[in-house]
C-alpha cells in the first residue's frame, strides 16, 4: 500500500464526496445529548429577551458551520419578541452574514438593499441590527461587555445610525443579555466566556469548527458553556431539530461514508505494514 | 537615550496599564476606573488595527522584492500585490460594502480561504493508509482511540458500530478531556507567570526591546 499513488486515494475521496452528494442516502442520525440542551436553550427564550450573534468565523471554517449558521439564527428568529445584534470579531465574516441574512429573509417593503431584510417577521432596526465587525476580539469583547454604546457606536456596519434600537430598548451592558452565540473558526465564545458569562453570568453557546470540538467540550462539560454545536455534525444534528434540511444534513452521508473509507484505509494501511515487516524479517 | 527607548518606561507603562485593566476585572470599582479600562482597550484595539497596515507594508515590500529579484514563483507575487491592493483601494475608496469589494470577497477569498481548508481532506485520507502504524504501544492506542473516535462521529458507525459510542466518549470526556484540562491550566499558569515576568521588565523581547541574537554565521 505504501507505493500506491496518493493521487488514487485522493480521486477515491473526490468521487465517494460527489457521489453522495448527487446520490445521498438518507442514513440516521442521532441527537447528541449537548446539541439537544442547545437547542432546548434557543427554544426556551421568551419575548423582550436579548440575544447576541457573534461571527468568529472565516472562510474557511464557513463550510461547515454554514448549517448551523443559517439553522440556528432561523431558528432564534422564530422566537416571539427576542431581540438579535449580530457582531463580528473576524474580518471576513460580514459577507457570510449577509448571505445567511438574503437565504432566510426578504427585502423589506419599500427598500432594494442591505440591511432592510425582514426574517420571519422581525425588522431589520426594530428587532435586530446588524453592527458588522470589530477588531481587536478579546479587548474588544471585553470593552463591549462594560459599555455597548462605546464598544458598539452609533451607526450599524452599513453607517446607518442604529442607536435608537439601543435606547428604546436599554440595552447598555452585558447584563442586558439573555444568551451569546458564537460561531466560531477562531474562539470567540471563549473570549465572550471571559468577560461575559465569568463576569456578568451571560450564558453563552458556541458552534465551532472540527479542531475546537476538544477544547469547546471541556468548557461545555465544565458550565463554561452553556451549549455547543459541535462542527458540521452538530450542525446538521441541529437542522433535524429545528426541522430545517440543508447543508448539513445532506453533508452527511458523504461524511460517514468518507470517515468509514478512513478506517478502511487505516486497517489495511496496518495489515499491509505488518505484510511488509514480517516480509523484511524472513528476508 | 531617549526616556521613551528606555526600558524602565515601558515597565512603568506596563504595570501602570495593567493595574487598571486587571482590578476593574476582579473587583467592584468606581464608575471612572472601568471607564478609564474601557479606554485602555478601546486604544489598544485601534494600536492592533494600526499594526495590521505594518504587516500589510512589510508584505509588499517582501513581494515587491520577490518580483524584482525575479524569485521562484514571482508571478504569483504579482497576483498577491494587485489582489491585496484592489482591496485595499476598493475598499477604502467606495466603502466596505460596495458591490465590487462584496464580489472580490465572494470571487476569491471565500472560496480560496476554503478550498485551502477542504484539501486537508485528502491528505487525511492519504495519512490514514500511510501514518497510522500500529509499530508501539502508544501508536497502537493512538490509532484504536481514533478508530473507536471516527466510528462514532461517523453517523454510519453508529448504526453499524454502535458499541464504539460509549468508548469513544469515555474517550473523550475522560482522557482527552484530562489532557486538553492539562493544556488550559498550564496555559492559564504560563498566562500569569508572562504577565508577572512583563512587570518585572524580564520580557522586554515582547515590547522589542531585546536585540535580535545573530546566528553563528552572521558572526
Amino acid at each position: 500500500m505504501a507505493h500506491i499513488d496518493r493521487r488514487i486515494y485522493y480521486a477515491a475521496v473526490f468521487l465517494l464526496t460527489a457521489l453522495l452528494l448527487i446520490y445521498p442516502l438518507g442514513l440516521p442520525l442521532a441527537i447528541s445529548p449537548e446539541v439537544r440542551h442547545t437547542y432546548e436553550m434557543v427554544e426556551n427564550l421568551k419575548p423582550g429577551d436579548l440575544v447576541i450573534i457573534n461571527f468568529c468565523l472565516s472562510a474557511s471554517g464557513y463550510q461547515q458551520l454554514q448549517g448551523a449558521c443559517n439553522s440556528m439564527i432561523d431558528h432564534v428568529f422564530q422566537k416571539e419578541g427576542v431581540l438579535v445584534i449580530f457582531t463580528m470579531t473576524a474580518d471576513q465574516a460580514p459577507i457570510m452574514l449577509e448571505g445567511i441574512i438574503a437565504n432566510n429573509g426578504e427585502l423589506m417593503a419599500g427598500y432594494s438593499d442591505y440591511p432592510y431584510y425582514e426574517i420571519n417577521g422581525k425588522q431589520y432596526g426594530v428587532d435586530y441590527v446588524n453592527m458588522g465587525y470589530y477588531p481587536g476580539l478579546f479587548k474588544w469583547i471585553a470593552s463591549l461587555s462594560a459599555d455597548f454604546r462605546t464598544a458598539l457606536g452609533n451607526n450599524d456596519w452599513y453607517g446607518v445610525d442604529v442607536s435608537e434600537f439601543f435606547d428604546s430598548h436599554d440595552i447598555n451592558h452585558a447584563r442586558d443579555v439573555d444568551l451569546v452565540i458564537s460561531f466560531d473558526s477562531d474562539d470567540g465564545a471563549g473570549d465572550f466566556m471571559n468577560y461575559f458569562f465569568l463576569e456578568y453570568g451571560t450564558p453563552v453557546v458556541q458552534s465551532q469548527i472540527g479542531v475546537m470540538v476538544a477544547g469547546a467540550k471541556v468548557q461545555y462539560n465544565a458550565g463554561n458553556y452553556a451549549g455547543i454545536v459541535p462542527s458540521i455534525r452538530g450542525a446538521a444534528e441541529y437542522q433535524f431539530l429545528a426541522n430545517y434540511p440543508g447543508y448539513a444534513l445532506t453533508q452527511m452521508d458523504a461524511f460517514s461514508v468518507v470517515q468509514f473509507f478512513l478506517i478502511l484505509l487505516m486497517v489495511l494501511g496496518n495489515v499491509g505494514y505488518y505484510g511488509y515487516t514480517r516480509h523484511q524479517k524472513e528476508a | 537615550m531617549s526616556i521613551l527607548r528606555r526600558k524602565e518606561f515601558f515597565v512603568v507603562m506596563i504595570v501602570f496599564i495593567s493595574i487598571f485593566i486587571y482590578i476593574p476585572y476582579f473587583f467592584e470599582v468606581p464608575q471612572a476606573l472601568t471607564n478609564l479600562e474601557n479606554w485602555f482597550m478601546d486604544t489598544i484595539v485601534i494600536i492592533a488595527a494600526f499594526a495590521v497596515w505594518v504587516g500589510f507594508i512589510t508584505a509588499t515590500r517582501r513581494e515587491v522584492v520577490r518580483i524584482q529579484r525575479r524569485r521562484k514563483g514571482w508571478f504569483y507575487a504579482v497576483v498577491i500585490l494587485v489582489l491585496s491592493w484592489a482591496m485595499v483601494v476598493i475598499g477604502l475608496g467606495v466603502s466596505k460594502t460596495n458591490v465590487i469589494f462584496e464580489f472580490l470577497q465572494y470571487a476569491f477569498v471565500l472560496p480560496g480561504d476554503s478550498t485551502i481548508y477542504a484539501i486537508l481532506v485528502f491528505y487525511l485520507t492519504s495519512a490514514g493508509a500511510r501514518a497510522f502504524r500500529v509499530n508501539s504501544l502508544e501508536s497502537a492506542l493512538l490509532t484504536f482511540g481514533a478508530l473507536f473516535v471516527l466510528l462514532k462521529q461517523a453517523p454510519l458507525g453508529e448504526v453499524l458500530a454502535p458499541w464504539a459510542g460509549p468508548m469513544a466518549i469515555y474517550l473523550q470526556d475522560t482522557i482527552a478531556m484530562a489532557a486538553t484540562r492539562v493544556f488550559s491550566v498550564s496555559l492559564a499558569i504560563g498566562s500569569v507567570v508572562l504577565a508577572i515576568r512583563l512587570m518585572l521588565g524580564q520580557e522586554m523581547a515582547l515590547v522589542g526591546l531585546v536585540r535580535r541574537v545573530a546566528s553563528r554565521e552572521e558572526e
